[in-house]
């Protein structure tokens, strides 16, 4: 009975159809494609027997906008390919920007308020007042983002110039100078640390080892004089130029007269200590070293902090017989100083004077 | 500007930076009646109940979203060709509209809209009152041939059996297939993917009959 059951089923037996049962409905839906399924019902709500879940409306609409993802589209289509409803869907959605208009339509327009011209009068003049941005907004936008631009360009570029100039100052070049080649034992004011060259000592003359950089920063200095002869700070300059080119004489020279005319300054005191004191080794005068002495003690009293003018001091002070005062002033120098390359010589220098002082035999 | 005489473009424009209530009521002339059709469209796709006062507040909404953010789609707009600017207003008020609907639709659901995933994998089963006999074997043999179709994905690829089916089965034209948006197809270019698909079927089911000489598919 359940075999007769079975073989009767409708379901069974188109299951079981064969290829000439699947031609034949082939040819059946080639020759007579579906007609167009029945109108959507008018609420909206799914037709009979379709699944309940269908995109809405609104997922159409969106793929009909253009605003569905890529994934999510193609599944849509695909499902609309297969489910009639959705299929009515897409192509009413398709159907939203046609120019063409129903009776139905026109009817439904017409009765809107937004069709007569009061509400649209009323609309414009609402819409005329909405926030807007303006050209004179914009023009001071743009004045305001042109000119913070320029400001700032104008700020770069000063403080590029700035930097350049005082990298290539001619007092930053001869603290180069000095820097690349010590040729004595006294510190220059802005010289970083090198150990002392004694082979550099130029003796008064021109030399091969009178740097580029050196000539160049004579150069410049002596084009300021040109044009301000008395001007204090250049003076200065030319004469740290011949003490690193050991004309000392020059060098004392300018110092003096600044000092005999102008207010005293450490900075001043300390070169002219230095001239001295080179002069003094030079030629064996004590009265040169101790001249150079009395400088650096005046330069200290101005400036008691100043690791350029205790490290001359100490070292003056060493070679006047004064060790006791030059171990005060180095233990001085190395509470201030900071540069770990200049306090290493300091201490060195300090030991060394500590050791003579110490009884012979200990 | 004499804004009766300007293109809806220049119109358009001018009213991204206008104060002008003359401009605007004459921009609004020209468009109100696009967007009341397309706002009236997709109420009816949400709800056929939807009143005229509701398409109102929902074309009042679209002009205000044209003016949102100090008129940012107006001073956006680039003109691509003569009244471009109407083909912009049909899909803002399209996409408006729709999130309007979607919106109040989602409220008066009591919440959020929740959308399930599809099934496609197969041909829906046909309603209940149409298990009439030759309906319902043709509705099997054309799963069947649905499934002939997704098995040989090298023959037939899936934008190919999605035209098929849209013609077939739910009686789109080519020219409808083709202004599906990203089908990327021309009508004649749908023509000759039906006709791919149909040769491949026909010579698959032929390949297959007792007795017949088994042949190549038809690509």
């Amino acid at each position: 009975m359940n075999d007769d059951f079975n073989s009767d089923h409708p379901l069974e037996r188109f299951m079981s159809g064969s290829e000439e049962e699947l031609l034949r409905a082939w040819e059946e839906l080639i020759a007579a494609p579906t007609s167009r399924p029945e109108e959507l019902r008018a609420d909206g709500a799914e037709a009979p027997g379709v699944p309940c879940h269908c995109p809405e409306a609104g997922e159409w609409i969106s793929i009909v906008c253009g605003q569905s993802a890529e994934e999510e589209r193609d599944g849509m289509l695909a499902h609309a390919a297969a489910c009639p409803v959705c299929a009515a869907r897409l192509r009413q959605g398709m159907q939203l920007f046609s120019i063409e208009t129903t009776t139905q339509e026109e009817a439904a327009m017409s009765s809107l308020q937004a069709a007569s011209p009061s509400w649209q009068r009323q609309m414009a003049v609402e819409l005329a007042h909405t926030p807007r941005r303006t050209a004179r907004r914009w023009l001071v936008g743009f004045a305001l983002w042109g000119g913070a631009v320029v400001t700032a360009t104008l700020i770069v570029a000063v403080a590029l110039s700035f930097w350049w100039q005082q990298r290539n100052s001619p007092e930053r070049m001869l603290a180069g100078v000095y820097s690349r080649c010590r040729c004595y034992d006294l510190r220059m004011s802005g010289a970083s640390f090198s150990e002392v060259n004694p082979a550099a000592h130029l003796r008064g003359g021109p030399s091969d080892q009178d740097t580029a950089v050196l000539m160049a920063a004579r150069t410049r200095i002596e084009d300021r004089l040109k044009r301000s002869p008395n001007n204090a700070h250049w003076l200065q300059l030319e004469a740290r130029a011949d003490l690193l080119q050991e004309k000392l004489d020059p060098a004392i020279a300018i110092l003096d007269g600044l000092l005999a005319t102008g207010p005293p300054s450490s900075s001043l005191l300390s070169d002219d200590a230095a001239a001295y004191f080179q002069r003094g080794l030079i030629t064996g005068s004590e009265s040169d070293r101790a001249n150079a002495l009395d400088k650096l003690r005046r330069a200290d009293e101005i400036t008691p902090g100043d690791t350029v003018v205790l490290f001359n001091e100490a070292i003056v002070q060493e070679d006047r017989g004064q060790r006791m005062n030059a171990v005060e002033t180095w233990n001085r120098f190395l509470r201030f100083e900071r540069d770990p390359s200049w306090q290493a010589e300091g201490r060195r220098r300090l030991q060394a004077i500590e050791r003579k002082l110490q009884p012979a035999g200990k | 500007m004499e804004a009766s005489r300007a293109s809806t473009n220049d119109l358009a424009q001018a009213c991204a930076r206008s104060a002008d209530a003359a401009e605007w009521a004459e921009l609004l002339r020209r468009c109100t009646p696009l967007v009341s059709l397309v706002t009236i469209r997709v109420a009816r796709m949400w709800s056929n109940e939807a009143s005229p006062a509701l398409v109102d507040d929902t074309v009042q909404e679209v002009f205000l979203k044209l003016c949102a953010q100090e008129r940012r789609v107006l001073r956006a707009f680039q003109p691509r060709g003569e009244d471009s600017f109407l083909g912009l207003v049909r899909l803002v008020a399209a996409s408006v509209a729709n999130d309007h609907f979607r919106r109040l639709y989602s409220v008066k659901r009591g919440g959020k809209v929740v959308t399930d995933s599809l099934r496609e994998g197969t041909l829906p089963a046909l309603p209940e009152e149409n298990w009439e006999p030759h309906r319902m074997q043709q509705s099997v043999m054309l799963a069947q041939l649905d499934a002939k179709m997704r098995k040989a994905p090298e023959w037939v690829c899936e934008r190919d059996r999605i035209i098929f089916w849209l013609y077939y089965r739910q009686g789109f034209t080519a020219e409808e297939i083709a202004a599906i948006p990203t089908t990327g197809l021309t009508a004649k270019g749908v023509e000759s993917a039906l006709r791919r698909v149909t040769q491949w079927v026909r010579a698959e089911i032929e390949r297959r009959r007792p007795g017949d000489r088994p042949g190549l598919p038809l690509k």
